[in-house]
């Protein structure tokens, strides 16, 4: 059975490089890409993938698109919500860790994934909580902190 | 009897060489002698004197009461020592002066008289008066020094020099007036019955600001005298009047004429002009005599001394102000330009190095099985991609803006996870986050960042040393961040930056523009650098 996904990025040559990647890549099925927040709710819907890889930087994106794409099965009924991964070249710790706190279950640094992109979601899609990104240690610390220190936008 | 002594008939032999007033009386209390002295003292010819009740040298008003106490004496005279105070002599143009009184029984062949012997003190009074005068001048002038070491702001001093005059001067009115740009006057402060009068007598106007500058205004256009305090504001000279019967003042400043006998103003400057005039009266004539007028010059030297002191530090403040606005401009426009630097940064290198990076997996993907062989020079390719990407990726952090509601501490903390990330140093941060981090500017939150990051990136490149410790210690008036490593210290003359040191002059710049300080301490066994800055 191939896992579902579906990409937003706004960034047109990265976004073809990651379907080329991964439908190169017998165990997914790439579902769609999106440019921004909107578009990728709506491929979300329309389509319900196993895995959502998102980019923090595109409008609609980051920590609001991950708390939206978390409350879709309220919205829509849907069965399960995909899972969210980050996929950014964003790395600065409390970025990592107001993503972990909106859902995100994966975290992965632009630039160094190369081949291992597939690998990487497979993990996550296998129940693993995958944070691939060099500040990695510095975040949960701060998670791991009764309270958030940064002050993160209200649902 | 030695033969040589001057021959004595009479005990009045003895009174009549004396240096001191003897008037003798009989019974009835009549004028039966007097000496040469008492003549000088009294005014008197001997015939005009004698026969006369002795009360005509007495002051009117303690005639009767003299009488009755006389009677009483004479009943059972003693030699006694007029032990009264104010006892006072009436001379023959009706003048009185402060005496001192003796009587002495003398037994006489026309019956018993008594002898008085009258000590004209009035000049001893006066002096004694006087030193009362100067020492509480002395006094005065002590608590004005007192005032001037130890107020903080012109309008303290002013209060309370003009308290001081009155309360310990003996003033009867004081005040001080600055005159502005416009040469408009300001009453200050003022203190004493004076300034009260002051105050009435301007009722009318709106403040007594308006009272003063409207009779000034007058005064001076139809050319009378103006008041000392304007004068010596104009002038810069001390102005003294002793008698204001004698220099008679403008008729339109009854209502200090009426009152004050004497006068004085004093300017007082700073930066060798006047800019304020300490005006003082009183109530007697004749008082700014040479001892006051030096103690008053003196007093108006120090006040004017602190009148210096007072804005040199009003214009510190104010280039201290400055300095920390010039600097909140700075890094704002510092960190914008940083901002849209890492946003070209991340939105264009970034991004085509991460679509870079996945083409370059899926093109090893395909050659592992078509040409393994080209797999390894894939995979050289692929880490030099990488690594320009992670550099890429320590760009955008160093660019990172400060965020509103981020901890110093945090800051701090993944700053040296980041520098410290690829090195075998152990790190630690000494402090948990205080929630007072927050009450920093963000201005000083970033500088403190930027130079710790700058001293946390020597450390890395250049101290080879096992452990640093990063340690924000908060302050009641800014914060303090100290970066401690155990390496091998600073080399040399690493203020001018070797080559390939980034050295401390950065980090030094950045703490002067901030209006903070930086030390240094580095010697064979580490370093460490603390940064103070500001915390508005």
């Amino acid at each position: 059975m191939t896992i579902r996904v579906a990409l937003g990025d706004d960034d047109t040559a990265f976004r073809a490089a990651a379907v080329g990647l991964l439908e190169a890549d017998a165990r997914f099925d790439v579902v769609g890409a999106a440019a921004d927040g909107e578009e990728l709710v709506a491929l979300v819907e329309r389509t319900g993938p196993d895995v959502v890889l998102l980019d923090l930087r595109m409008p609609g994106g980051g920590v609001v698109g991950a708390r939206t794409l978390a409350d879709l099965d309220v919205l829509v009924g849907r069965r399960t919500p995909p899972l969210v991964v980050a996929l950014t070249a964003e790395t600065a710790p409390d970025v990592v860790e107001e993503m972990l706190r909106a859902g995100a279950v994966g975290y992965l640094a632009k630039g160094r994934i190369g081949s291992s992109l597939g690998d990487l979601v497979a993990r996550v899609h296998d129940g693993e909580l995958v944070l691939a990104v060099p500040t990695a240690r510095l975040a949960l610390r701060r998670l791991l902190r009764e309270e958030p220190h940064t002050s993160v936008a209200s649902p | 009897m030695n033969e040589q002594a001057p021959q004595i008939r009479t005990v009045f032999d003895l009174f009549d060489a004396s240096v001191t007033a003897v008037i003798a009386v009989d019974e009835t209390a009549a004028i039966r002698y007097l000496n040469g002295r008492a003549v000088e003292v009294f005014g008197y010819l001997p015939a005009e004197l004698l026969g006369q009740p002795v009360e005509v040298l007495l002051p009117r008003a303690r005639a009767d009461a003299h009488a009755a106490l006389r009677d009483t004496y004479l009943e059972a005279p003693i030699s006694r020592h007029i032990d009264v105070r104010d006892l006072k002599g009436r001379r023959k143009d009706g003048t009185e002066f402060a005496a001192e009184i003796s009587l002495t029984p003398v037994v006489t062949g026309s019956g018993p008289w008594v002898a008085a012997s009258v000590l004209d003190i009035s000049l001893r009074k006066e002096s004694e008066a006087r030193v009362r005068r100067q020492s509480r001048g002395y006094l005065a002038l002590a608590k004005v020094n007192e005032a001037v070491a130890r107020a903080e702001h012109e309008d303290e001093l002013f209060r309370k020099v003009c308290h001081i005059a009155v309360v310990h001067g003996g003033f009867i009115g004081a005040w001080v007036m600055t005159a502005d740009i416009d040469d408009d006057l300001h009453m200050r402060a003022s203190a004493g019955p004076l300034a009260t009068r002051l105050a009435v007598a301007s009722a009318e106007w709106p403040s007594v600001d308006d009272f003063l500058n409207d009779q000034v205004r007058d005064i001076r256009r139809d050319g009378g005298v103006l008041p000392g305090g304007v004068r010596s504001l104009d002038t810069e000279e001390a102005c003294f009047t002793n008698d204001f019967e004698l220099e008679p003042l403008d008729p339109r400043l009854r209502f200090l004429t009426d009152w004050a006998r004497s006068g004085a103003a004093l300017p007082l400057g700073s930066h060798g002009r006047a800019v304020a005039s300490l005006s003082l009266y009183a109530d007697r004539a004749g008082v700014f005599d040479d001892n006051l007028r030096g103690l008053l010059t003196g007093a108006a030297e120090n006040i004017s001394l602190a009148l210096d002191r007072f804005r040199a530090r009003i214009d510190l403040d104010r280039t201290l102000a400055q300095r920390t606005q010039l600097l909140r401009r700075l890094v704002d426009v510092q960190e914008r330009e940083r901002a849209r630097i890492a946003a070209d940064v991340h939105d264009e290198p970034v991004q085509a190095l991460a679509a870079v990076d996945l083409r370059l997996g899926l093109l090893r993907r395909r050659l592992e099985e078509a040409a393994p062989d080209l797999v390894p020079d894939l995979a050289q390719i692929h880490t030099t991609v990488t690594s320009v990407s992670d550099g890429l990726r320590g760009l955008l952090f160093e660019l990172e803006r400060v965020s509103e509601s981020a901890h110093l501490t945090d800051l701090l903390e993944d700053a040296a996870g980041h520098i410290f990330e690829l090195t075998p140093v152990a790190w630690s941060i000494a402090n948990e986050p205080d929630p007072r981090e927050l009450e920093l500017s963000v201005a000083t939150r970033t500088q403190a960042v930027r130079i710790a990051k700058e001293a946390m990136v020597n450390v890395a490149k250049h101290a080879q040393a096992q452990t640093v410790t990063i340690r924000v210690v908060l302050e009641d008036d800014g914060v303090t961040v100290t970066v401690t490593d155990d390496g091998v210290g600073l080399p040399p003359g690493v203020r001018s930056s070797p080559p390939g040191h980034r050295g401390i002059s950065g980090m030094l710049d950045r703490a002067e523009v901030s209006g903070g300080s930086l030390f240094l301490d580095t010697h064979a066994g580490g370093t460490t650098i603390s940064v103070w800055l500001p915390g508005a």
